[in-house]
């Protein structure tokens, strides 16, 4: 263990920094229509995981907010952009493997808890699988150190004979956290991890990843679409829209004063448990399909503050405090 | 009971018949409704809720019984009714919303199909005059050309569309009540935003009464009058919004509430409730909360706290006068 904790401490430096990322997926077109579709699915995304440091990314259903999570977890290829370890290129298929044997050094926790865990194995294989994989645990101190994995994460050593189908959700996304940590890796991505957990679990599960990013430095990329729990976990946040990045700032100046009209709708919309009787703002109009984005800035059909210009050219990142946000509004100051 | 009261759910029991005997489900149940208010069922999964508002409008899963109490309905018992009498009642005079609008249309018709259909069923009307009552209905839903939507099927609108048609199926004979199971948690927020206004002002403009079933206390606060607090199968609280969440008196209430991430202020650590919610099988005795609550005493173990009136709520609690 000594040797895992000086490699540790040599490699406490180093970030993950995705570069203009994008990602399209060509769809078949219906049955009896001619043609493919081209969904941009993710356009022109960077961002950078530091250590010891959480990246929020939030928006709706479609934003493509979980395709980064698969490009960054290398679960999928980029189409674009460069996704930079230790100066690798992570998104070149070459590179990637070599990372993935380094030790897995990113690792992902997924919303379903339920779906993520082999029914058939107990705990104890599900964590020796893992401690296998990343070949940082001696065979002989494997049961010794599942049960270290199990007391990190909160829960005890009882539960690693037992099978995912005696836990409750909560429980389970506690063995899915331990099964991530078990190969020490630095950045652990975070898709949805308390949406299908209820409010008093959740609170749970998010205090057990503050504790674990508290001890081990780790760097985390939290997906989700609950502002709430973005305001609580994360130091930077990206607000994404139709598979861009809209307003990409600290979390302390976004919450202070958002600026982008759709984070600023975003806020205002959420519902809210402690103000009894307010009438949250309403937002008009849908996200629109991804096939088929309005030219312009993607938000243009719902902004109140659109103009032709809008319309025509898509804005790009505009300084402002502890970020950038693309608003022609705010770039023309026409928008404070 | 005052005149203006819709629906009573009077200490009302259920139980799953298992091959191990009746394993209680719902105990005690005790909520009256009155006309045009939106009562919001809330708790956490599997605290009930969804299957209290199954059971008066009588979708109760085919091994889960009423044992006790009794459910009326603008002033007639309807937990006793037939099956062939309660669906008169269902559609008519409660309709129902649930959480996946995709699952509740049928995909093989259009929505017009749909909704001539359930207008034909209860009333005796033309095919004609009921596609006119579709139009209208869409167009009060808020659908965007409502005219050429009619003939559309339902993969063809996106998700709050879709509920927008579903609720309204639930409206199209103007119901007393609605069920509304998790209306918006398969939505995104600003569709969210969207359907609670529209069950709002349903409930404004025609009187009708509403029961949320929720897990979001966030959508409580915004939509609903009253709320009644759930935990495993039992009523833990039930007042007026403004009370319960800004002034919780059961500890249940008050745990669920302080676990909220906040918006405002940032706290290096949630307040967690410990443990989850025990399984129907294991349910403590006396109160059902006392093994994840600080104040539980040997009272607690011995005796179940029943439902009390207090100033401005009800509360079950043996100590909710020093829960201030």
């Amino acid at each position: 263990m000594a040797g895992n904790a000086q490699a540790r401490r040599e490699v406490q430096g180093s970030s993950l920094e995705a570069r203009s990322l994008a990602k399209t997926y060509h769809l078949q077109a219906a049955p009896g229509r001619s043609g493919s579709y081209a969904v941009k699915a993710v356009r022109d995304v960077s961002l950078t995981l530091q250590p010891g440091r959480t990246v929020a990314l939030v928006g709706e259903s479609g934003c493509g907010k979980s395709t980064i999570a698969k490009m960054l977890a290398g679960l999928e290829p980029p189409s674009e952009g460069q996704i930079r370890l230790d100066g690798k290129d992570l998104a070149k298929p070459s590179a990637r493997l070599a990372a993935w044997r380094q030790g897995r050094r990113i690792q992902m926790i997924f919303q379903d808890p339920y779906a993520s865990l082999n029914p058939r194995w107990t705990v104890a294989s599900i964590l020796q699988e893992a401690f296998k994989a990343s070949g940082t645990v001696a065979r002989r101190d494997m049961s010794q150190a599942v049960l270290r994995a199990l007391s990190a994460v909160g829960l005890p050593d009882t539960a690693a004979g037992k099978f995912p189908h005696e836990f409750s959700g909560g429980q389970r996304q506690r063995i899915s956290i331990a099964r991530a940590l078990a190969c020490e890796p630095q950045f652990l991505i975070c898709d949805e991890p308390t949406s299908a957990l209820d409010v008093s679990v959740q609170a749970q599960i998010l205090n057990v990843l503050k504790d674990i990013q508290a001890e081990r430095g780790l760097a985390f990329l939290l997906i989700t679409h609950d502002l709430s729990v973005v305001h609580h976990m994360a130091d930077h946040v990206g607000v994404m829209y139709l598979g861009l990045l809209v307003e990409d700032r600290r979390a302390e100046d976004l919450f202070a004063a958002p600026s982008h009209p759709y984070t600023r709708m975003l806020l205002d919309t959420i519902p809210r448990a402690d103000k009894p009787g307010r009438r949250p703002a309403m937002m008009s109009g849908e996200v629109p399909n991804p096939i088929s984005p309005p030219p312009g800035c993607p938000f243009n059909p719902r902004c109140s503050f659109a103009e032709d210009r809008c319309r025509t050219e898509r804005p790009g990142p505009t300084p402002v405090a502890g970020g950038h946000v693309a608003c022609h509004a705010i770039e023309e100051r026409r928008l404070a | 009971m005052s005149a203006d009261i819709l629906l009573e759910i009077d200490h009302l029991d259920a139980s799953f018949d298992t091959r191990r005997g009746a394993l209680q489900v719902l105990s005690d149940l005790h909520l009256d409704v009155r006309q045009g208010e939106i009562v919001a069922l809330v708790g956490e999964s599997g605290a009930g809720k969804s299957l209290t508002g199954s059971a008066i409008n009588g979708l109760l899963p085919s091994r889960c019984r009423i044992t006790g109490g009794q459910i009326r309905f603008a002033g007639k018992r309807i937990d006793t009714l037939s099956n062939r009498e309660m669906q008169r009642i269902r559609g008519a005079e409660i309709g129902t919303i649930f959480q996946d609008p995709l699952t509740s249309l049928n995909p093989l018709y259009t929505v017009s199909q749909q909704l001539v259909r359930t207008i034909r069923t209860h009333q005796a009307v033309s095919r004609k005059a009921a596609e006119a009552r579709a139009l209208t209905l869409l167009e009060e839903v808020g659908i965007p050309a409502p005219a050429d939507r009619l003939h559309q099927y339902p993969h063809e609108f996106s998700g709050g569309m879709r509920q927008r048609v579903v609720i309204a199926l639930a409206i199209a004979l103007r119901p007393k009540l609605i069920i509304a199971d998790e209306p918006t948690t398969a939505l995104d927020v600003s569709i969210q935003a969207q359907i609670l206004e529209l069950l709002r002002r349903l409930s404004r403009d025609h009187g009708t009464s509403v029961i949320l079933v929720t897990h979001d206390m966030g959508v409580v606060a915004e939509t609903a009058d009253r709320v009644a607090v759930l935990y495993a199968g039992r009523m833990v609280e039930v007042g007026r919004v403004a009370d319960v969440l800004m002034e919780p008196r059961h500890p249940y209430t008050r745990g669920l509430l302080a676990s909220i991430p906040s918006i405002l202020k940032k706290e290096p650590r949630l307040p967690q409730i410990p443990g989850s919610m025990p399984a129907l099988t294991a349910i403590p005795s006396g109160c059902a909360y006392r093994t994840r609550c600080g104040h539980a005493t040997d009272r607690c173990a011995l005796e179940r706290p029943l439902l009390r009136g207090l100033a401005d709520r009800d509360v079950a609690c043996h100590y909710a006068e020093e829960m201030i």
